[in-house]
């Protein structure tokens, strides 16, 4: 019973074949040794293994790989675009919003989410938009000051 | 001094920052090895049951399946993690849910799953004892095996741990006044991002073993005892670590092992990665009885300190309940107390340490009575009171017994309380004992502080330091330190670019691997890694920079003191035009320059506990006495961390300790039913609170400068974690006047108190 699946990923086309019960996340880490996406839960309540979806944020412990055919996937592999770091990412290191790393994947595609639909959130609309993805170290504070300051410089490269 | 610095104490982005935004950074599950198998563990659903049988015929003839181990094939060792070696690392008595009782490599996790589903065990379930009463009662089921419970360690199901400084009985003679509170709190768990994995390979030679741990050489000696290897035949390296906060420097030993068996067996690569579900199953924090006495003088000078402590310590009981005592004893000035910590025995899952152990947990109810003295004593507030009682450089203040005789090498408290309180605006909103900030409507807003100390790495630690020069003049540092979040990489780098005069970006640091660092007796535990490590990086920067300089006087013909060092270039102080390279140095090795590689060995047996970190917190907090919901509204943690080595690093390890601390506080309970089971073994019914629930937490830096320390720092991290509690049920108690005595401080319980009061 084994599916074709046809999957675009962080720009490259890979051609599988699968089992239908395959779940995304197992998919990006053990097929295409994409291990940035990381797995903390398999049961929706983490979102360590948060990935972008036609740029919308889903969680790839929940889904079927097979309802992913045909689509675009970004994962934290995919950020960087030749060689030069995301605003975002470059924030994360520079706020300090680092610290175990875990759900930091997660958290930079979920912010990149964020900040695609809303360029200039507030904080409230930070921790609204948020609130899915779980991090023990940090306390949030400085996750929160790195998205703001990214939302900012990505204006201001827009601007220019 | 302290202003030359020019690496130390710069808020330096983190070195691992690149590897972990791009998704470069391994963890242990994200490894994997040719022919590797995938391990799988079969648990107990029964809290306390003997083993009669175990049937793997089944399992055995699943297609995939290369290995199945029961008790009856692994060491019969007894195995402990810190404290009483009290398990075997597959059980013939299941003392918990979750109990390893078998496991399973195979081809895949899907193979291994359904393995583990075919193997069939007969149990025979006996009597359980899932609160203090029922594990101590007369007849109680003994929990530990004969041989442990037997040993001079234990009574049955306790094992006890008592300590008294100066004379109690005296102290509370000489005590005008006798004050004492109780204190509960409910099993928690330390939830790091990523659940505990393990991936063990053997060769001819040794064993490999990749651990998410935060202790590489702890688990080294455990694993080399259990299965019988000399150390130089067991490497264990801890790569990138999803958090620890504690829970994985216990917890981790059976993992360990039964991966290190199963490679053994198969003669092939297994890796053995736990669900949230069995991470949860694998250590908690206990839940925790305390009854707390003091006894003061009429002018408020304490007398008499006694804190009994007693912990439901699970099956397999691992919890450092000592370190209960530290409140008592480096906290206030006072010449009598005593310590009676008791671990009991129980059948819920084992129990470890959870940042700050059982410091966090006696300090909430110190932080009660403080309050409660200062208002009878006609003390206006509790700042006054704190500053007024608190001990002072050079006061005697060693926990251990045999230790008598250290003296508190420095003290940040004050300053730590003024700075908090103008943060917080406490001379505008404090109102008086019990007079809320403010009432609107159903809802009331409070005030309350805290006032906390903490270890700076416990006593018998040992560690060191090797730093290599390399032809190039770049150089590898190995540090035992384990990178789990907290920036110790970054640190220990800075530190050492600082003491050699190495310039930051040409250090790598490679660390955590027991086969190439040298030894580190207990690991990254007990906020030692800004005391103990940072100053084995700095003797051996030190000692990099001797080296360095004696070469360079030769070639430059001048006295090796004579010489400096700035951004890698060597130069004469009086005359800077003459200079060389670190990296023109090292290449002149060819023509008979010696090699350099500075090294160091540290001990701090002689001052672990001279060594305190202090720290005040405030908390702005609004009560719906409608719904009973506590929404906090500003945080303020000030914290003394002797010198900030990075404070980037430090403002994040304040912020994420009291993040930690609330959600402990207001949230967070492993519950179980009548039978032992948890009832609530996930993350969504757990329930942490989440970025949409925290205020602002404004962290504050107090700086020290301890003698004893590197550039002065003292190690910290655990702290913010420990005075969140007591602050909050003080700004609740501003806020309504009622005395919350056990957390998680919920709703529910916020109400059902509310019931009993009426606001005129």
């Amino acid at each position: 019973m084994e599916k074709e699946l046809n999957l675009t990923v962080n720009g490259k086309c890979y051609e599988l074949t699968v089992e239908p019960n395959t779940l995304l996340l197992d998919i990006i880490r053990n097929d295409l040794g994409l291990t940035g996406t990381k797995k903390g839960c398999s049961s929706n309540s983490c979102g360590v293994c948060t990935v972008l979806v036609d740029d919308k944020p889903v969680l790839a412990c929940s889904i079927l790989a097979v309802v992913a055919d045909g689509k675009e996937i970004t994962t934290v592999e995919g950020l960087a675009e030749d060689g030069k770091l995301h605003p975002l990412q470059d924030a994360f290191i520079e706020y300090g919003a680092v610290q175990c790393g875990f759900c930091t994947p997660g958290m930079l595609l979920t912010a990149k989410a964020l900040l695609d639909e809303n360029p200039a959130p507030t904080e409230n609309d930070v921790r609204q938009y948020l609130k899915g993805n779980l991090c023990r170290c940090t306390g949030y504070a400085k996750i929160i000051e790195a998205i703001l300051g990214a939302a900012k410089e990505i204006g201001r490269r827009r601007t220019i | 001094m302290t202003s030359e610095l020019k690496v130390v104490g710069k808020s330096i982005p983190r070195l691992d920052g690149y590897d972990k935004v791009t998704g470069v950074a391994k963890f242990t599950g994200d490894m994997w090895q040719y022919r590797m198998l995938y391990g799988k563990v079969l648990r107990s659903p029964y809290a306390h049951a003997k083993i009669l049988n175990i049937d793997t015929r089944k399992a055995e003839n699943l297609e995939g399946v290369k290995a199945i181990l029961t008790h009856k094939d692994v060491p019969h060792v007894l195995l402990g993690e810190f404290t009483v070696d009290d398990a075997y690392v597959l059980t013939d008595k299941a003392r918990h849910v979750g109990d390893e009782v078998a496991a399973v490599a195979a081809e895949s996790e899907q193979i291994a799953e359904r393995a583990i589903e075919l193997i069939d065990v007969e149990y025979e379930q006996l009597p359980i004892a899932m609160t203090l009463e029922e594990a101590l009662k007369p007849g109680a089921p003994l929990i530990p095996p004969a041989e442990v419970s037997n040993s001079n360690l234990l009574i049955g199901n306790i094992s006890t741990m008592c300590r008294e400084w100066g004379d109690i009985e005296n102290g509370f003679a000489e005590a005008d006044r006798v004050f004492e509170t109780t204190y509960h709190t409910a099993v928690v768990h330390t939830m790091p991002m990523e659940p505990r994995a393990c991936l063990a390979y053997w060769d001819d030679r040794k064993l490999t073993l990749w651990v998410s741990s935060q202790s590489p050489f702890y688990y080294r000696r455990l694993i080399s005892k259990v299965l019988g290897i000399p150390e130089n035949k067991t490497r264990v390296v801890s790569p990138y670590v999803g958090g620890g906060f504690g829970g994985k420097i216990t917890g981790n030993g059976k993992q360990a092992v039964i991966a290190a068996l199963l490679a053994k067996k198969t003669k092939r690569p297994v890796g053995l990665t736990y669900t949230r579900q069995e991470d949860m199953l694998s250590v908690t924090r206990p839940a925790t009885d305390i009854v707390l006495k003091a006894g003061v003088k009429s002018d408020g000078t304490f007398t008499a300190l006694h804190g009994k402590m007693t912990v439901a310590g699970g099956g397999y009981n691992w919890n450092i309940v000592s370190t209960g005592e530290q409140s008592l004893r480096a906290l206030l000035r006072c010449p009598n107390c005593r310590f009676d910590g008791f671990s009991v025995y129980t059948n819920h899952p084992p129990s470890g340490c959870l940042r700050g152990v059982q410091n966090t947990i006696m300090n909430a109810p110190l932080n009660e009575l403080i309050y409660t003295i200062a208002e009878e004593m006609g003390f206006s507030n509790p700042i006054d009171f704190v500053k007024k009682t608190r001990i002072q450089v050079g006061d005697e203040c060693s926990a251990d017994d045999d230790r008598v005789g250290l003296v508190l090498s420095s003290c940040g408290l004050d300053e730590c309380l003024e700075r908090g309180a103008k943060a917080i605006d406490w001379e505008n909103k404090w109102k008086g004992w019990k007079t809320p900030v403010e009432v609107k409507g159903s809802k009331r807003v409070g005030i309350g502080m805290s006032a906390l100390t903490h270890n700076s790495a416990q006593s018998f630690y040992g560690s060191g330091a090797v730093v290599k020069l390399n032809i190039d003049g770049t150089a590898d540092f190995f540090t035992p330190v384990t990178e789990l979040g907290q920036g110790a990489m970054t640190t220990q780098a800075q530190v050492l670019s600082e003491a050699s005069g190495i310039p930051l970006e040409d250090i790598r640091v490679i660390n955590a691997d027991t086969e190439v660092t040298p030894v580190d007796i207990m690991g990254q535990i007990a906020s030692s890694s800004a005391t103990i490590r940072a100053l084995a990086a700095q003797l051996a920067g030190q000692d990099a920079r001797r080296q360095l300089l004696e070469r360079a006087a030769r070639e430059l013909d001048v006295a090796p003191e004579a010489l400096d060092i700035e951004s890698g270039t060597i130069y004469v102080n009086s005359d800077p035009k003459r200079k060389l390279t670190i990296k023109s140095l090292m290449e002149k090795i060819e023509f008979g320059v010696e090699p350099v590689v500075g090294r160091s060995t540290v001990s701090n047996l002689h001052w672990a506990q001279k060594v305190w970190n202090y720290g005040a917190h405030f908390a702005l907090v609004e009560v719906d006495t409608g719904t009973g919901i506590v929404k906090v509204l500003k945080y303020v943690a000030a914290h003394d961390v002797g010198k900030a080595l990075n404070p980037l690093i430090v403002e994040g390890q304040i912020q994420g300790g009291v993040a930690m601390g609330l959600s402990l506080t207001l949230s967070e309970e492993l519950m179980f039913g009548t039978a032992g089971e948890p009832l609530n073994l996930s993350l969504i019914d757990y329930h942490m609170l989440t970025i949409a629930d925290y205020p602002e937490i404004i962290p504050i830096i107090v700086e020290s400068n301890d003698p004893m320390g590197a550039y002065g720092a003292k190690g910290f991290a655990e702290a913010p974690n420990v005075g969140v509690p007591g602050c909050i049920a003080n700004a609740i108690y501003n806020a309504i006047g009622i005395r919350f005595r056990e957390i998680p401080i919920t709703p529910e319980k916020v109400l059902k108190a509310l019931r009993e009061v009426k606001y005129g």
